[in-house]
């Protein structure tokens, strides 16, 4: 059971990176290109999965979208965790004053739904894709400080750690050689949940208009933009829909079967967090 | 201890609110676009735009709005809308209101279906019925939600007829009409929640399931349902219970999109118009609202997981 | 522990309970007695308060109008009528007006109406403690100043004006100015607003915000005698009772309707159409509106005040197929500021930059652009304004102009519109209903407001004689040379009118679309006998 979840949800991802790579050196159509004389037309040989409102390719449109969504998720995760792990690990391992500052500032931010913080954020800037990044990583980033914090919290006082400390290592040699190192399973698993909880927070997005603006487009904004002609062009939301599902599966997946690898113990944790 | 602690953590979101609260009034004035000239955008007056700013007294110092709103505060009034002229107290009340009676039904449905589902996965580990209940799950939390509300809408309300797709009724009105109504978004509201329960649910109960009382209990030869629900059940409920709350609390200022696509007059779409009318006072009373009312909830999840799970002590 | 049919028995208790409930909800779903004559109408958004002209935006100014009414309206032409007067008489030096009441008009409260209730409005407004977004355009600041209002009969009333002003009534009664005549008890002792007890068709139930408006028809309306034309004429009520819902997203409202829970939907974009088309029991209306779309150039400032570019730019966009994707089929491009349903459309105004590939390449060697990205503004609140964008950028692309996009909030765009901050801007403007209002938009000073687009004294001089002049024939000449002079200058690209589409279900009777692109709900009959609803 573990296994075969493991090989879909690696399989998926993987078919993802796939996509993205290919759409930078093929792509059926230009996903810009409009062809205002064939508008709406269903999936046929020539357009597999039908054109949108400009004639514009879907399939080439998803294409395209594959790469700006894998980069959308990942850089958040990325910049997330970045700033998460540092601040987290720093506020852990020192406690103290810093500590509490820390975690009240981090509370003060969870205090709010992720989508209000974006949206905030992305009102301010105006959209851009950049923005949407920026904005997405300043609502996870507390999340990861928690885990973090609570994990080198956790860690701190345990018997090697201790060694290392009399042994003579600076403090920063114990946090980044004994103590990080040793976070590394929670902090994936809650890395792999996050990443496919930006691809659904960024679909929102999109929803309420604050998405990555046009004429760019992510799988989210896809979706979004699809509602408009749902009953005529159902293709337009069902392919979309369709890939946004099977993505978020297999980041899903892949993340229960590292958990399942690195230590069981570790789901209540993490699911914890997934809320 | 416990009611040391109690009173150190309500003590703690003193400062979590106040820091949030700046927080929210510096960025909300930070926000490209004028209030003012929203109203009056059609006279193309100039004159008029800065007689409407000092009539809205959006044309004082940052610092003395900042004291004055702080003033107000204090005395728990929470200034009129900018956009309608509404008192903002009262605005955001009745639309909180509708938002949390829609969310709890959504997380009782959904607690009402993970947890038995959970329960079974876990004892039949590995079987079809767990890895159905699985496969489910995930399913269900990766399907973006607002698709899955635009399809409920397309199939139930315009292709079926079944279900009523726009607006609100309150139970108080006319409580059939009411739960007609609340169908379709609580379904679309639960549809993930249920897959974030189920999981939690069947994974504390795997961890209960291997412990040595339980081994114990199955040794003295009670029957599977009692061990299930006397034993397993209460151990690994807490756990479950705790991520529904922190659920429960998200969801409170959380549901915007699901309230678009249903019309449902509630905080999170109050929040997303007030932001897009730059209505500073109802922005910053809606977010005051959802953050306490969050950090109540948590709080709340926190303190009684001592008394629902015996193992944890203080 | 129960044996395995007991379990069975069990199992199959539970399938039938859960069977059972299913049905029991589907049967209350089906029946379901028909509501009396009760018109539910979507509103895009809430209403901001009942108070006219203050805090308005066009969802309150569309609600009001059925609940309050002003002296003078528009025919569909753009011809001002009288409604709650009975005419008007001009001296010869075009100073004075003197206007008549209508009798017979009672408000919501059964007090008559009377030249003293409306001289007290008059006052009310033009007082800037009531903060009327029109005061401007009386109180001397843009033109015209109105010296004095007076009583000269129960059921007459004179204005004096300081200078003649041709477009007087058209102030009077401008659609955005709301100038609607309420009995004093719609305010408190302190004078503070309460509700509107007007003497429209309709009288206010109940506002419960962020849900619905409801309003009742008003058994004593007297209406005027001719029949109904544009938002005057005669505005009897047909319906018991109109209940606008708030439902903000344009999904939903469409799912309203085709769901049978809405009977009116109004301000559709041509896209919604896609899915009420093929209903058989859906009736769609659609109509030129005054409302106008705008490619905005900013001439101050930019690369844009190179005139060969913004010809190149002109030429390079087809404002034919931008009307026809954009607003639906049958749109057509209008590169005048005037509207061709007024009644001040005249021939000379059809001309404008012709679609032309080549001669915007032309304009574009002779210019100072050297392929540098142009930005050009837009926002997803006005699917008109977004559509239009995306199109622009991909028609520039084909002559040679490159653009980048920029998406932003409408809120945000506004706040760049007023500080003439931009390059490129998709934009639109809501319907003016008179040339001089329309031109008022756009001609005026930069550096005194920076809102406007087109800075020509000459123009500005030309306007100043119109605002002045009262001979007909001569300003149809000047208005053929301020449509040439603009169209010469290309300050700004004029696109197209927008289409106001409407959608009802067919049991609703009597609808209409109107020019000025607002649900007009008098004279609109539903048939609750017939209507094949899911409520």
């Amino acid at each position: 059971m573990r296994d075969i979840n493991m090989v879909v949800g690696a399989g998926l991802c993987l078919l993802w990176l796939l996509v993205a790579l290919l759409s930078v050196v093929y792509m059926p159509y230009d996903p810009l290109a409009m062809a205002l004389d064939g508008r709406l037309r269903p999936p046929s040989v020539d357009h597999w999965m039908g054109t949108d409102q400009y004639g514009r390719d879907l399939l080439s449109r998803i294409l395209a979208a594959s790469g700006v969504s894998l980069m959308v998720s990942a850089l958040t995760v990325l910049a997330a965790f970045t700033a998460g792990v540092l601040i987290g690990a720093i506020a852990g391992y020192l406690g103290g004053s810093f500590d509490r500052l820390v975690m009240v500032v981090a509370e003060s931010f969870m205090a709010f739904p992720s989508l209000l913080l974006v949206l905030l954020f992305l009102s301010i800037s105006g959209p851009s894709i950049a923005a949407v990044i920026l904005a997405l990583s300043i609502a996870f980033t507390p999340m990861v400080i928690r885990v973090t914090r609570s994990s080198v919290f956790s860690l701190r006082e345990q018997q090697f750690i201790e060694a290392a400390r009399l042994s003579g290592s600076s403090k920063s040699a114990v946090l980044w050689r004994h103590l990080l190192p040793n976070c590394v399973s929670p902090l994936s698993i809650l890395a792999t949940s996050m990443f496919a909880n930006v691809l659904l927070v960024e679909s929102a997005l999109s929803f309420l208009g604050l998405g990555v603006p046009a004429p760019q487009a992510t799988w989210g904004a896809l979706l979004a933009d699809s509602r408009q002609y749902l009953a005529v062009a159902p293709w337009l939301s069902l392919y979309p829909g369709v890939v946004i599902t099977l993505a978020v599966v297999g980041v899903n997946l892949l993340g229960d079967g590292l958990r399942d690898l690195v230590d069981p113990r570790l789901r209540q944790l993490v699911e914890g967090q997934n809320a | 201890m416990y009611w040391q602690y109690v009173l150190r953590r309500v003590l703690l979101t003193v400062p979590t609110l106040l820091i949030a609260s700046t927080l929210v009034f510096m960025v909300v004035r930070l926000l490209p676009g004028d209030p003012a000239l929203l109203i009056v955008s059609d006279a193309q007056d100039p004159v008029l735009l800065e007689a409407t700013r000092e009539r809205l007294g959006l044309n004082k110092p940052l610092i003395v709005q900042y004291a004055l709103w702080l003033r107000q505060m204090v005395g728990l009034d929470m200034g009129v809308s900018i956009s309608t002229g509404l008192p903002v107290a009262e605005l955001i009340g009745t639309r909180f209101a509708v938002t949390a009676r829609i969310v709890t039904i959504a997380c009782l449905v959904a607690l009402l279906l993970a947890v038995p589902l959970g329960l079974l996965a876990a004892a039949r580990h590995n079987r079809a019925l767990d890895r159905g209940v699985m496969m489910a799950s995930i399913l269900l939390l990766s399907v973006p939600s607002f698709w899955v509300a635009l399809l409920l809408i397309l199939l139930f309300g315009v292709t079926l007829r079944w279900l009523p797709t726009v607006g609100y009724v309150s139970p108080s009105e006319d409580l059939l009409l009411a739960l007609k109504f609340a169908v379709m978004p609580v379904l679309a509201l639960c549809l993930t929640v249920i897959g974030q329960l189920a999981r939690m649910m069947r994974s504390t109960s795997l961890d209960v399931l291997a412990s040595d009382y339980i081994l114990f209990a199955r040794a003295k030869g009670l029957s599977e349902q009692a061990v299930l629900g006397r034993h397993a059940l209460p151990n690994a409920l807490a756990p479950t219970l705790t991520v529904a709350g922190m659920i429960f609390g998200a969801l409170l200022g959380g549901a915007a999109v699901i309230e678009t696509i249903f019309t449902i007059p509630g905080i999170g779409r109050l929040l997303v118009d007030s932001i897009y009318a730059r209505d500073y006072p109802v922005i910053q009373g809606s977010v005051l609202l959802v953050g306490f009312v969050y950090i109540m909830v948590n709080l709340a999840v926190d303190l009684l997981h001592p008394l629902l799970d015996p193992r944890v002590e203080y | 522990m129960l044996p395995e049919t007991d379990k069975a028995m069990l199992w199959r208790l539970l399938v039938h309970r859960i069977a059972l409930c299913g049905t029991f909800l589907l049967a209350a779903c089906a029946e379901e007695a028909p509501r009396e004559s009760t018109l539910r109408v979507a509103l895009s958004a809430d209403i901001r308060t009942t108070e006219p002209g203050v805090l308005r935006d066009s969802n309150t100014d569309d609600v009001l109008m059925h609940i309050i009414e002003p002296l003078f309206s528009y025919t569909e032409n753009l011809e001002v009528a009288p409604l709650l007067s009975s005419g008007w008489q001009m001296s010869d030096d075009g100073r004075r007006y003197d206007v008549g009441l209508r009798r017979g008009v009672l408000f919501h409260n059964e007090a008559p109406l009377t030249a003293d209730i409306v001289a007290w409005n008059i006052q009310r407004y033009l007082d800037p403690e009531t903060g009327w977004i029109c005061r401007s355009l009386f109180d001397g600041s843009r033109g015209l100043r109105l010296a004095a209002v007076e009583v000269t009969a129960e059921d007459s009333i004179r204005f004096t004006l300081e200078e003649p002003d041709s477009s007087f009534l058209h102030k009077l009664a401008n659609l955005q100015c709301n100038m609607g005549i309420v009995h004093p008890d719609s305010l408190d002792a302190d004078g503070e607003w309460v509700t509107p007890i007007g003497t429209g068709p309709f009288k206010l139930d109940e506002w419960r915000a962020g849900e619905f408006v409801e309003m009742s028809r008003n058994p004593e309306y007297a209406p005027v005698q001719s029949p109904r034309d544009g938002l005057a004429g005669n505005r009897s009520p047909q319906v018991q009772t109109v209940r606008w819902v708030v439902v903000p997203e344009p999904a939903a409202a469409r799912a309203g309707l085709l769901s049978g829970q809405l009977d009116l939907v109004t301000k559709l974009q041509p896209a919604d159409l896609f899915d009420l088309k093929y209903a058989s029991d859906i009736r769609i209306h659609r109509g030129v509106s005054l409302d106008w779309n705008v490619l905005l150039m900013q001439t101050e400032g930019t690369v844009l005040d190179d005139i060969a570019l913004r010809r190149a730019i002109a030429h390079a966009v087809d404002a034919d197929t931008l009307a026809e994707i954009t607003a639906g089929q049958g749109s057509e491009a209008n590169p005048a500021i005037i509207q061709p349903t007024s009644s001040f459309h005249r021939s000379c105004m059809k001309a404008g930059h012709v679609y032309d590939p080549e001669l915007a390449r032309q304009w574009l060697s002779r210019s100072a652009y050297a392929g540098q990205p142009l930005t050009l503004m837009a926002n997803k609140r006005f699917p008109a304004m977004f559509e239009n964008a995306i199109i622009i950028q991909h028609m520039l692309k084909e002559a040679g102009i490159s653009t980048q996009l920029e998406i932003v909030e409408w809120t945000t765009q506004l706040d760049y519109y007023a500080r003439g901050d931009f390059e490129l801007m998709s934009f639109g403007y809501t319907g003016r209903t008179h040339p001089l209002l329309s031109y008022s938009v756009i001609l005026g000073s930069k550096s005194d407001n920076p809102m406007m687009q087109w800075e020509d004294p000459i123009s500005l001089a030309y306007l100043a004689d119109i605002e002045r002049g009262s001979d007909d024939e001569r300003m149809v000449d000047q208005l053929c040379e301020l449509h040439d002079r603009m169209i010469d200058q290309a300050p700004l690209l004029n696109l197209f009118n927008a289409m106001a589409i409407d959608a009802h279900v067919d049991s609703v009777s009597g609808y209409q679309t109107t020019t000025f692109n607002k649900p007009r709900l008098w004279g609109v009959a539903i048939d609750a006998e017939t209507r094949t609803s899911a409520r």
